[in-house]
């Protein structure tokens, strides 16, 4: 009775219809839902990866930081109270919460027992005051008032297996002032060595970890108390790096600019290594400096100090003669004076009222360019006379610790009494060593001298007048001989002042000091404070956007999933025919048809969204699992963590939702157009391609249209960034796969079948090919799924990487080098010559240096720039490489900017170009310069130098697939410019017969550990690149047998479909006598037909797709590996016609040919 | 006459690859409100498409047709919509009850596809009545697949008559029944015509129920022929 309905049943609206539809076609449903789903996930797992890995990056980043903010990190050092001045700065009003003194250097450990070594590492004097700066109380270690203990990191004392009160030795890099490329720089006493014992294991989840420069690699990181470093190194109270925490600051706060102010307002001249004399005797100051050598923005500061301050300034340069000697005497030893100060000056140096004066008391005017002045006693000692030739002998430093002698001759034209202002050893400043000696024969300089040629008389004039000039020569002349590089580390030792007529000696010096700090540019002279904090964040924006990464691999997919959604609500639909032709037929609108239709359609997408964006959650957990683990290779990224922020969430949701709508909405085209009658009939879409010219006609309109964008696309990506490349390269791939698949749709149309004869062994599989042409829409939709999967896996798999049969060519991606190397404490000297090979500690006639030649490069630490780092190298690592390896040339080279001849047969000499506008010339990998720099050829990479100037580095040149990944390449003359500082070399690349790469490595490393030497084969450290790139392809190929399981899944609905609705006929065939396997291979053909189909689109899209790539940078592609996928994929694709053929054959006989 | 079915001269081709196929020619034919009807012919006669073009499912390929004076050939999309959904009821050989819905709800289906002014109580008690006339008030939320055939064919007849429309066309309602379930399919399909005074029109090959009707004409060759008027 009506009385017993149920209340939902007491009404119809569309509503009611839609749930009921929703729930009665459950199965059609569910399909499109489990499509919608992984098209969702595939996005939503997407995005979530970009945000985890960004996530992920951030969060190492700061906890690595603990609550540091700032730093200032310097290669000079400075007072270790200068942290607490600034925290008491008027600047800064109290807003530090926190600033700690540190010493952080480079250096090696070995363990004391086992010899384990690792070198290159961190090493951080520090107090109690750094572990203050951690974020949680469980990051600081028990750090008891012991001097000789060390703690080590994690990372560290795993790799050295090292224990808790165990003894290390650790080797630590000594800071040396004055620089070891002058002549009076020390080459061999850059680093020490501590006994220490191991204290403490220190979690590498905090400042355990810390590192100024962004890596996701952890560093090796060695904790001394700070006091203890300092006596190491010989800098008592001294640090070079102050670590300052903000109250309450934003992670993104830069408090640069305050930092900075109060730096300039704490920092004395001693802390920037100069020294203010006042010389009472003589009536002036002068400013010197610990570096000996006065560095430029030093020079031009006191210049305009001094102008402001009213004083006379003059300039001095004092340098050291092996030998002085007169023409007539010139060659008899005897009668040559050695080692003696020779002051090169200007005439300001001499105050105006006190000239040099003969030993007749008669005035000398300072020398002119050609002259020289002797001092009495020089010149009574080589009997000079006004007028002779004097030559001076000389040492001339060069790279690599060269030292050359040099002379040059000079007119004598005045001879100085020994009194007044040439009497006056306060032309040379201190230098220890040889200043503070008591007797000439005391001298510990470092470079050689002869001490048999020091005679009684010359200890008679140490003793009276120490270090005081016996020549005088003009300034530019002296620096011209000298000097090799003015701009380098400077060309005066020091400078003078005079007090104007009204001003005592005292007052003027307060003035200068004063005038001085003032004028003094910090940054010129790297005391500048970085925002760590902000910058780390900025780093861990990553340098790929791997959510845009994985959605571009992933495109594929979820347009697979797409079509799938498509396949499955169009199959759904047709079952439904019927009942649109009723709805029709009773008064519906076709647009309200189409809308209620797309309703339950949008309904099916939101509940797959919904489910997706779920499931997306675990792909993405999924992905960051392979990522840490199976696919570890790719990013050594153990920290990755699942991160799934709203909004990313809501984006995968809606955009999911409007795909598997916009899906369902184009697998309802022409339904509801058709004619009720036919729709009635439950005729819908059988017949339409074939025999239609007009549709052939469209279809190869379409084809050329997709292949003439495609290849437009590839012309108009040339010159693009990476990114667009990347896009473009997936763009024009489904362009090619909608060209050839629509190239398949005409040819299927054009074609008219030819009869099949009965006589015909293959008379059934041809009748099961043509089945596959009765509904060509389902049959090109499940071809695009087979072939989207198929490029995917295809066009992926010929990028895949290997090294070359000859490894060692000079155009393979090691160069032709055996070994590459750093060094944590740069070489002073030549490991290519036996002198050099001697001063580092090697023997010079070792065997396994026969045929070994080492290309040294200087090294400006920076952000790793290779993909082995996930950050973004914000301030990437730069090295300078010699003459000798420019004309080396080497490497194979992607693209360069090489104009002639020359310069394409070697664009290494590129890096000699000249830009007007001042760019330096740089060199680096293709794959760091695209994807890491996000930058292309002749585009510039800004970078700070040493003086706090902003210079462009252009790229002349990019490099295919090398080992120099991680380094960007510059001239050494153009590195020098930009960091005069660097002295030493500390990158290497080495050649050397391949047998002998592992003794190379084992003992280079084992013999210069003091310096922190860390050789690697170049072929390794290659199969690390590649294996990168190898494991994101693989990553990306298992999105595509994602693809594939789809394609599959599609396929069997389709043949499922066709044999349901074919059931009738197959029942006849069988009751005229045909067997069942019969029936079966007719199934099979028809799957055979659209799986061959779908892969021969795929391959043939992809290899079109990578053809450019192909023919301009030939690449061995891997046939065995793909063909052998290929004919998995075959397998896999019959297998699922496997599942269409049981129900075809179980299906009984007299019912299905009763609904025929 | 407002309240007639008239044709006029139509014609249906159908293009094959042979050329057109000409299913019906030139057939004029007149029925008034409260006539019913039977076309008969061989299959493949055209009966259905006849049915089809009157019903205003297909265009004939010439001529014209008017129901009170509305020609379907002139209307817009949504007006050829409201006119099958107000003036139009079909009863398929095939009942095309939706498998989903309930019999009630099939019933109530046409009363959704104008939105705006059904009035649901009115629609929902006329497809009780309706039900209770075809003898299912007690089936009303079985689900069809719960049906015998006859039951399925009142439902849909329940289902055509629910906007009272004043054109009833079946395509042949017993077509699929045993003898005695046709019997009362037809004679419930006249009862109705009777009480809703519609148009009927039947396509059939029983003889026995064309005796039923006031008017039946015959089919062959493309031509309509009326073979009996009472």
């Amino acid at each position: 009775m009506a009385g017993s309905s149920k209340p939902e049943s007491s009404d119809v609206r569309a509503a009611t219809y839609h749930r009921r539809s929703l729930s009665y076609h459950w199965r059609t449903n569910l399909s499109v839902v489990l499509a919608a789903v992984v098209g969702t996930a595939a996005l939503t797992g997407a995005l979530l990866v970009g945000d985890s890995v960004r996530g992920s990056l951030r969060e190492q980043a700061l906890v690595r930081l603990g609550s540091i903010d700032h730093a200032l990190i310097a290669d000079r050092f400075f007072r270790e109270r200068l942290a607490n001045d600034l925290l008491e700065s008027a600047h800064l009003q109290k807003r530090v919460a926190a600033a700690s003194a540190a010493i952080l250097l480079r250096g090696g450990v070995a363990h004391a027992d086992s010899g384990r070594r690792v070198n290159r590492i961190s090493i951080l004097g520090v107090d109690e005051r750094f572990w203050g700066l951690a974020s949680t109380p469980a990051d600081n270690p028990d750090w008891p008032d012991e001097e000789r203990i060390v703690a080590l990191n994690e990372p560290l004392a795993s790799e050295l297996s090292a224990q808790p009160s165990d003894t290390v030795l650790l080797r630590v890099g000594t800071p040396v002032d004055i620089p070891t490329e002058t002549l009076l720089g020390r080459r061999d006493d850059t680093s020490s060595t501590l006994r220490l014992t191991v204290r403490a294991i220190i979690s590498s989840d905090g400042l355990g970890s810390f590192d100024a420069h962004p890596q996701q690699r952890l560093p090796r990181n060695a904790f001394v108390p700070l006091a203890t470093l300092q006596r190491a190194i010989g800098r008592p109270g001294a640090a070079n790096a102050v670590l300052v925490a903000y109250k309450g600051a934003d992670s993104n706060t830069d408090f640069t600019a305050d930092l900075q102010a109060a730096l300039a307002e704490c920092l004395t001249l001693e802390d920037l290594g100069l020294r203010l004399r006042e010389n009472k005797a003589h009536e002036y100051l002068s400013l010197e400096s610990d570096r000996l050598l006065i560095e430029p923005p030093v020079e031009a500061a006191a210049r305009a100090a001094a102008q402001k301050a009213g004083l006379r300034a003059g300039n001095i340069l004092a340098y050291l003669a092996n030998s002085i000697e007169v023409e007539s005497t010139a060659g008899d030893q005897d009668e040559a004076v050695p080692y003696s100060v020779v002051a090169a000056i200007d005439p300001q140096v001499l105050h105006p009222d006190r000239p040099m004066r003969s030993p007749q008391g008669s005035p000398v005017a300072p020398p002119e360019p050609g002259r020289i002045l002797l001092n009495e006693w020089a010149a009574d000692e080589l009997n000079a006379d006004i007028g002779d030739r004097v030559r001076l002998t000389y040492y001339l430093t060069g790279p690599r610790g060269r030292l050359d002698t040099a002379s040059h001759e000079f007119e004598l034209t005045g001879i100085v009494a020994l009194s007044g202002p040439a009497a006056d050893p306060g032309f040379t400043p201190d230098y220890p060593g040889i200043t503070d000696a008591t007797r000439l024969a005391d001298w510990d300089p470092p470079f050689p001298i002869d001490l048999s040629r020091i005679r009684d008389r010359d200890e008679e004039y140490w003793d009276e007048h120490r270090a005081t000039p016996k020549a005088f020569v003009h300034l530019a002349e002296g620096q011209s001989l000298w000097i090799s590089d003015e701009q380098r580390f400077g060309r005066l030792t020091s400078m003078r002042f005079y007090p104007a007529r009204n001003q005592n000696l005292a007052s003027a010096a307060q003035a200068l000091r004063s005038q001085l700090l003032n004028n003094l540019k910090l940054s010129q002279l790297g005391l500048r404070f970085d925002a760590v904090r902000k910058r780390a964040l900025d780093a861990g924006r990553g340098s790929i956007d791997f959510g845009g990464m994985f959605i571009g691999f992933s495109f594929f997919l979820i347009i697979s999933a797409a079509m799938l959604v498509a396949l499955t609500f169009r199959l759904g639909m047709e079952r439904r025919a019927g009942e649109i032709g009723l709805l029709l037929a009773v008064g519906f609108t076709p647009k309200r048809v189409a809308r209620m239709l797309l309703g339950e359609g949008a309904a099916v997408a939101a509940i797959g969204a919904v489910v997706g964006t779920g499931a997306g959650l675990a792909y993405a957990w999924l992905m960051l699992a392979g990522l840490r683990s199976w696919w570890s290779d790719a990013v050594s990224a153990p920290f990755l963590r699942l991160h799934a922020p709203a909004a990313s969430l809501i984006i995968g949701l809606f955009a999911g939702f409007l795909i598997a709508t916009a899906s369902a909405a184009w697998a309802l085209r022409g339904l509801t157009r058709a004619s009720p009658r036919a729709l009635l009939a439950g005729a819908i879409s059988a017949g339409v391609i074939r025999g239609s010219a007009r549709r052939a006609r469209a279809a190869w309109i379409i084809a050329v249209g997709a292949f003439l964008a495609a290849g437009g696309l590839a012309v108009a990506s040339v010159g693009a960034s990476a990114t667009v490349r990347a896009a473009v390269f997936f763009g024009s791939g489904a362009a090619l796969l909608i060209a050839c698949i629509a190239a398949l749709a005409a040819g299927a149309a054009r074609s008219q079948p030819s009869v099949i004869r009965p006589t015909n062994p293959m008379a059934v599989t041809r009748l099961g090919v043509r089945n596959a042409s009765r509904h060509p829409g389902r049959s090109l939709l499940t071809v695009g799924l087979i072939a989207s999967a198929v490029f995917v896996i295809v066009a992926i798999g010929a990028f895949r990487l290997k090294t070359g049969d000859d490894p060692y060519a000079r155009s393979a991606g090691t160069g032709g080098f055996a070994v590459l190397a750093e060094a944590a404490v740069p070489l002073q000297h030549d490991l290519n010559i036996p002198e050099g090979r001697q001063a580092l500690g090697l023997a010079a006639e070792d065997e396994y240096l026969h045929d070994v030649h080492v290309y040294p490069f200087r090294l400006r630490p920076g952000d790793e720039a290779s993909c082995l780092n996930l950050y973004r190298p914000t301030a990437p690592r730069i090295i300078g490489a010699t003459e000798e390896f420019v004309c080396r040339g080497g490497f194979t080279f992607a693209d360069s900017v090489a104009e002639t001849d020359t310069e394409r047969e070697n664009p290494w000499l590129l890096l000699r170009k000249q830009f007007d506008d001042g760019a330096v010339p740089v060199i680096g990998d293709q794959d760091t310069v695209m994807w890491q720099l996000h930058l292309g050829l002749s585009q510039d990479l800004t970078i700070t130098d040493e003086r706090g100037r902003a210079v462009p580095l252009r790229f002349v040149g990019v490099l295919k697939g090398s080992v120099l990944a991680g380094e960007l390449i510059v001239a050494e003359d153009r590195f020098l410019r930009l960091f005069p500082s660097t002295t030493g070399y500390g990158y290497f690349l080495i050649e050397t017969p391949p047998d002998g790469v592992g003794q190379l490595e084992e003992r280079l490393e084992a013999q210069l550990a003091d310096y922190g030497f860390d050789a690697t084969s170049t072929v390794q450290r290659l199969r690390e690149y590649h294996a990168i790139q190898n494991t994101y392809l693989s990553t990306f190929q298992t999105l595509g047998g994602l693809g594939l399981v789809l394609g599959t899944l599609g396929m069997a609905a389709v043949l499922l479909r066709n044999v349901w609705e074919r059931r009738s006929e197959m029942a006849l065939l069988r009751a005229l006598g045909f067997r069942r396997s019969t029936l079966g291979w007719l199934v099979l053909a028809e799957n055979g037909a659209l799986l061959l189909a779908g892969l021969a689109v795929g391959c043939a899209s992809a290899l079109l797709a990578i053809l450019p790539q192909l023919l301009t940078a030939p690449r061995e592609v891997p046939w065995g590996s793909l063909a052998l996928t290929l004919v998995l994929v075959l397998a896999t694709g019959m297998l699922s016609g496997l599942a269409a053929l049981r129900p075809a054959l179980r299906t009984p006989l007299l019912p299905a040919l009763r609904s025929e | 006459m407002t309240e007639a079915l008239h044709a006029e001269s139509i014609s249906k081709n159908f293009p094959t690859s042979r050329g057109p196929l000409e299913v019906l020619r030139d057939i004029s034919l007149q029925l008034l409100r409260g006539e019913s009807a039977t076309v008969m012919g061989p299959s493949g006669s055209g009966k259905s498409t006849l049915l089809n073009i009157l019903g205003a499912l297909e265009p004939p390929t010439s001529g014209r047709v008017t129901l009170g004076g509305r020609d379907p050939a002139s209307m817009s999309e949504t007006e050829l919509a409201a006119f099958r959904n107000r003036s139009v009821g079909f009863v398929f050989q095939d009942h095309h009850l939706l498998p989903q819905c309930s019999v009630l709800e099939n019933v109530l289906i046409p009363t959704i596809a104008e939105r705006k002014s059904h009035d649901v109580p009115e629609a929902l008690s006329r497809a009780r009545m309706l039900l209770d006339r075809v003898s299912l008030a007690d089936r009303t939320d079985h689900r069809p697949a719960e049906l015998s055939g006859g039951e399925r064919q009142r439902a849909a007849i329940a289902r055509a008559l629910i906007n009272r429309p004043t054109l009833l066309l079946a395509d042949e309602p017993t077509g699929n029944l045993d003898r005695a379930s046709a019997e009362a399919v037809a004679a419930l399909l006249l009862d109705l015509h009777r009480e809703e005074n519609t148009i009927l029109l039947v396509v059939t090959h029983s003889e026995s129920l064309a005796r039923h009707f006031t008017r039946c004409f015959e089919l062959a060759d493309g031509g309509l022929v009326e073979a009996r008027e009472q």
